[in-house]
């Protein structure tokens, strides 16, 4: 996928441990962790805005567009 | 009606197929040992005799006005032979079908309906089911499982639909 969710990155500069985050925006570890890996399919929009909340931060800073070659116009 | 989960539908269909699995099993054995008896032993007349040759005798007496009895006992050694792999062969399908569907309605017990695994063994069945109607010459259960073969494929959509969900945070 060309879309890199960074929450990691984002997680690791303010300090907040997985656990802690998911108790912040109320969802389960797993999800957080599905977040964290790069293995969701979608994510929504209330979700986003309780991370960026939490971490305050903008959605910019955790998703990252990375183009394939496919996807670069002729 | 309950379909899906504990004390539903399924759980009682898992169970009812649990234990035809077994009884098929036996009966089969039973038929097969009693068939070849039937199809390779010569009838005994003499109603004194003792242990297999009695049963035998009984046997023969009760098919003895039997006319699709006298068919098959007129029928060529090598083509009486074909009964009992033909046999083997439609009971074989048949305990696959029971065992995979058992398989399919556990995992509807447990509540896991849109699962990869759901996904592969539904086919599965509908395939040895197009086979065992074939070869049973059942047009009716083919047409079934035909249909189920085509919902198979929404079944499959549902999955992806499921995976999709659970992947959305």
């Amino acid at each position: 996928m060309s879309i890199i969710f960074r929450l990691d990155r984002v997680m690791a500069d303010r300090k907040m441990s997985l656990n802690e985050l998911a108790l912040r925006i109320q969802l389960t570890n797993s999800n957080v962790s599905i977040l964290k890996t790069g293995k969701a399919r979608a994510i929504r929009i209330s979700t986003l805005e309780a991370i960026c909340r939490e971490l305050n931060c903008q959605p910019g800073d955790l998703l990252e567009y990375y183009p394939d070659e496919k996807n670069i116009p002729e | 009606m309950k379909y899906l989960g504990k004390k539903s539908l399924s759980s009682f269909l898992s169970g009812i197929l649990h234990v035809s699995w077994y009884v098929v099993l036996v009966l089969s054995i039973i038929a097969s040992v009693t068939g070849a008896m039937i199809l390779f032993s010569t009838p005994v007349e003499d109603p004194a005799a003792s242990g297999i040759a009695k049963v035998n005798y009984y046997m023969f007496n009760e098919l003895k006005n039997d006319e699709d009895w006298q068919m098959i006992k007129n029928l060529p050694l090598a083509v009486r032979f074909l009964f009992l792999p033909y046999f083997w062969v439609v009971v074989a399908l048949l305990l696959q079908i029971i065992n995979k569907s058992q398989c399919l309605f556990t995992n509807f017990k447990n509540d896991v309906v849109f699962n990869k695994s759901n996904v592969c063994v539904i086919p599965k069945i509908c395939k040895l089911l197009i086979g065992f109607s074939i070869i049973t010459c059942n047009f009716s259960s083919l047409l079934v499982s035909i249909i189920l073969l085509i919902l198979c494929g929404i079944f499959k959509n549902g999955t992806a639909l499921q995976e999709e969900h659970d992947l959305t945070v």
